[in-house]
């Protein structure tokens, strides 16, 4: 049994006067079905600034599960921190473009499942939202992809979608050939109720033992051919330069082991 | 009628080649169906290295097209390609394959471009990389995947899931956008046969390599990174060792420059076999006499390994056998697969099982009448559906009227980030930056700011 942080969206289906909203049934769906596992689970709930019902839920459980909100404007890791208290993380799951990509960049080191309900890129488009947020949430999406251990999607067709954009980032690769990364969770019909039998199973089963998968180095680490990396990349490693050759102590190092090489006729 | 300039490869199935590759089949169901409906072709056909020669503007038994072999290098050489086309204006370019696709992207210019995508790039990469051991194939295949995502007009795909992983492909680089909503980028163009029926001419190998009564397990075609030899030798063993009568065939090999692993590695394992005088090795054969060896055969094998390649992919060879009505058995994988099954046209086996192989081959010789009824019913089936006529209606529509996407933009493009570096300029930085971690003394710097210099990205360092 493990203690899962699930990072999700509100409104919870519980919460007064409600709508059904598919991000929060979904980050609720997931909740109850790894309590019923016997995981320790704490949900925290990101809450738009628009439902004025602002943060909160210290103390509060629902059907035996704590949960926190946070307001989304205010999302961050070290916010999610002092939200989380005391709960120590086994595993993470993130539920959506907004919840995974907080719990990707919360704690790199813990293993994430992250659920999408809907491609966001795909769904950019049918909002018809402009170019430049197209790129914003590419760029949110991205660090999922990349980070995310296994993921799961709610149609076969985002299945094999997903699959391919995991792909673009180097994530299919021969440390994890023949492993299964994505799996299909559909809905349930009432939107409500917990998931069970076979579809569901692969999640309870990462959660009774949550571990990293298998991989490369990011697509962006395999080559050093800048038509290779997208500008984001490129950009972070040349910030990576700078800050290195700026640092006195590795240029200090440097010249330690180049005088260390010339006594002595190593190599570098 | 349009002047099309295609960019696929050999050899074309008319040409009595010994190695005959899926890239030039499927060069050739695009192909046909263009010229029957009037188009003009000229065919850019790379060919493998350790193909026969094949005569500049090769005969064909369609009127309208030309054919010029070229090499992987012709492209590179200043003025090439004006000096293929000669009088040719093509109105449109098609490629299909990986290699074609990746010279068309680069060649194109300002024609309409139709890349046929005939199987997952990446997941192939990673089937490869898996083989070898060797990420690096990742970022190659990637290297020559990724100038096709950003040009191509239209695309397709050999299934519906690989569609849909296109379709996640192409997001990644933004060519999923605002301008192309609603429109249909990636097609669906199955595999498909010629549709005519093989007859015997002479015996391959019954009556001479095995014995009239013998059950005949036939492999066809390249051993490539998918393929379980491992299941397939246990599970052939199972067999033997139940039934003396079971011997297995195979046609094929090692597929040069892509897979020369996997063919040699099942041989190491037969010449260990105590049973290895019943496997009948015939490696590549010339292209005519293959379909005497499906037609002495009993039951032609497909073993998968569970790969995303499959699930994305089609096991195209199934198709072949279904010109002879060579029943199958197959592990079930690829689209291609899933539907027969659920037809109930093949017999199918689970992925990584020795045991239920060898006892499907158990059972299925010792019912062959059956099995041939099976056999006729997959043939009638296939001839039904994946005919070249059947399979490509989009490509055909597109080639009366190509056209230009009207607003190509790129992921790349929607970002604020700009250089002024070179991309020889930025690369030489990239390689000081890696470089630099390399050293002993970026090691001795991160022991002693307890790895506090490194990326906050998880993957992002070695």
């Amino acid at each position: 049994m493990a203690r899962i942080l699930i990072i999700g969206e509100s409104p919870l289906p519980f919460e007064e006067s409600a709508p059904l909203h598919a991000p929060g049934a979904r980050t609720w769906q997931f909740a109850k079905h790894l309590s019923g596992g016997g995981n320790e689970i704490l949900v925290v709930a990101l809450r738009g600034r628009a439902a004025g019902r602002g943060e909160g839920g210290a103390g509060l459980s629902h059907d035996g599960i704590p949960c926190r909100f946070i307001e989304a404007e205010r999302a961050s890791p070290d916010h999610l921190r002092g939200v989380c208290g005391l709960f120590a993380p086994d595993a993470l799951i993130g539920i959506g473009l907004a919840g995974a990509s907080l719990a990707a960049a919360f704690r790199p080191d813990l293993p994430l499942w992250a659920d999408m309900d809907g491609d966001p890129l795909f769904e950019t488009i049918l909002r018809k939202e402009s170019d430049g947020r197209l790129h914003d949430r590419w760029l949110m999406f991205r660090t999922i992809i990349r980070g995310a251990d296994l993921l799961s999607v709610s149609s076969s067709a985002q299945r094999y979608i997903l699959i391919g954009e995991l792909a673009t980032q180097g994530r299919l690769c021969a440390k994890n050939a023949g492993r299964e990364l994505v799996f299909c969770i559909p809905p349930p019909a009432d939107g409500l109720s917990v998931q069970s039998g076979t579809d569901a199973a692969p999640v309870r089963q990462w959660a009774s033992s949550p571990c990293r998968t298998e991989r490369s180095v990011a697509m962006a680490e395999l080559t050093v051919l800048p038509w290779l990396l997208d500008r984001e990349d490129i950009a972070a490693k040349l910030d990576e330069l700078r800050a290195l050759k700026g640092s006195r102590l590795l240029r200090a190092l440097l010249a330690v082991v180049r005088v260390k090489n010339t006594l002595t006729g190593g190599g570098a | 009628m349009s002047a099309i300039l295609f960019m696929g490869a050999g050899p074309l199935p008319f040409e009595n080649t010994r190695r005959f590759s899926a890239p030039g089949g499927r060069t050739w169901q695009l192909i046909r169906p263009l010229l029957k409906d009037g188009h003009r072709v000229l065919l850019l056909a790379l060919y493998p290295r350790d193909s026969e020669p094949v005569p500049a503007g090769a005969a064909s038994p369609e009127k309208g097209l030309t054919c010029r072999p070229i090499t992987r290098d012709t492209l590179r050489a200043p003025g090439a390609l004006p000096s293929l086309l000669g009088e040719f204006r093509p109105d449109a370019l098609v490629a299909t394959g990986a290699e074609s696709c990746c010279i068309a992207a680069g060649a194109s210019g300002e024609l309409p471009f139709w890349a046929d995508v005939f199987g997952d790039l990446l997941a192939e990469a990673q089937a490869k990389a898996a083989r070898c051991e060797d990420d690096h194939w990742v970022a190659s295949f990637w290297s020559r995947f990724r100038p096709v995502l950003l040009r191509g007009d239209r695309f397709s795909a050999v299934s519906t899931p690989q569609k849909y992983a296109l379709l996640g492909e192409l997001a990644t680089q933004g060519r999923v956008n605002a301008a192309n909503a609603g429109t249909e980028l990636v097609h669906v163009v199955h595999s498909a046969v010629p549709g005519i029926p093989y007859r015997r001419e002479s015996r391959a190998v019954r009556g001479s390599k095995v014995g009239e009564g013998d059950f005949v397990v036939l492999w066809s075609g390249g051993y490539n990174t998918w393929a379980d030899t491992e299941t397939l030798f246990l599970g052939l063993e199972y067999a033997m060792e139940r039934n003396p009568a079971v011997k297995f065939v195979s046609t094929g090999g090692e597929i040069r420059d892509h897979d020369e692993v996997t063919y040699p590695r099942f041989l190491d394992r037969i010449r260990g076999s105590p049973h290895r005088e019943r496997y009948v090795m015939e490696g590549w054969v010339p292209r005519e006499r293959v379909k005497d060896y499906f037609l002495d055969a009993d039951v032609g094998i497909n073993v998968d390994r569970f790969l995303y390649e499959g699930v994305l992919g089609c096991r195209t060879r199934l198709l072949d056998w279904a010109a002879a009505g060579l029943p199958v058995l197959t592990t079930v994988l690829c689209e291609l697969t899933v539907t027969l099954d659920r037809e109930g046209l093949v017999t199918a086996f689970p992925i990584g099982d020795p045991a239920a192989l060898g006892k499907s081959i158990l059972s299925l010789a010792g019912n062959r009448g059956s099995l041939r009824a099976m056999g006729q019913r997959f043939r009638e089936y296939v001839f039904s559906r994946f005919t070249y006529e059947a399979t490509t209606g989009p490509i055909r529509q597109w080639a009366a009227a190509p056209f230009v996407v009207d607003h190509r933009t790129s992921m790349d493009s929607l970002s604020p980030l700009r250089f002024d570096e070179s991309p020889e300029e930025l690369k030489a930085k990239l390689d000081e930056l890696r470089a630099l971690k390399a050293s002993r003394a970026y090691r001795l710097f991160l022991a002693l700011t307890g790895g506090a210099a490194r990326s906050g990205r998880r993957g992002m360092i070695r």
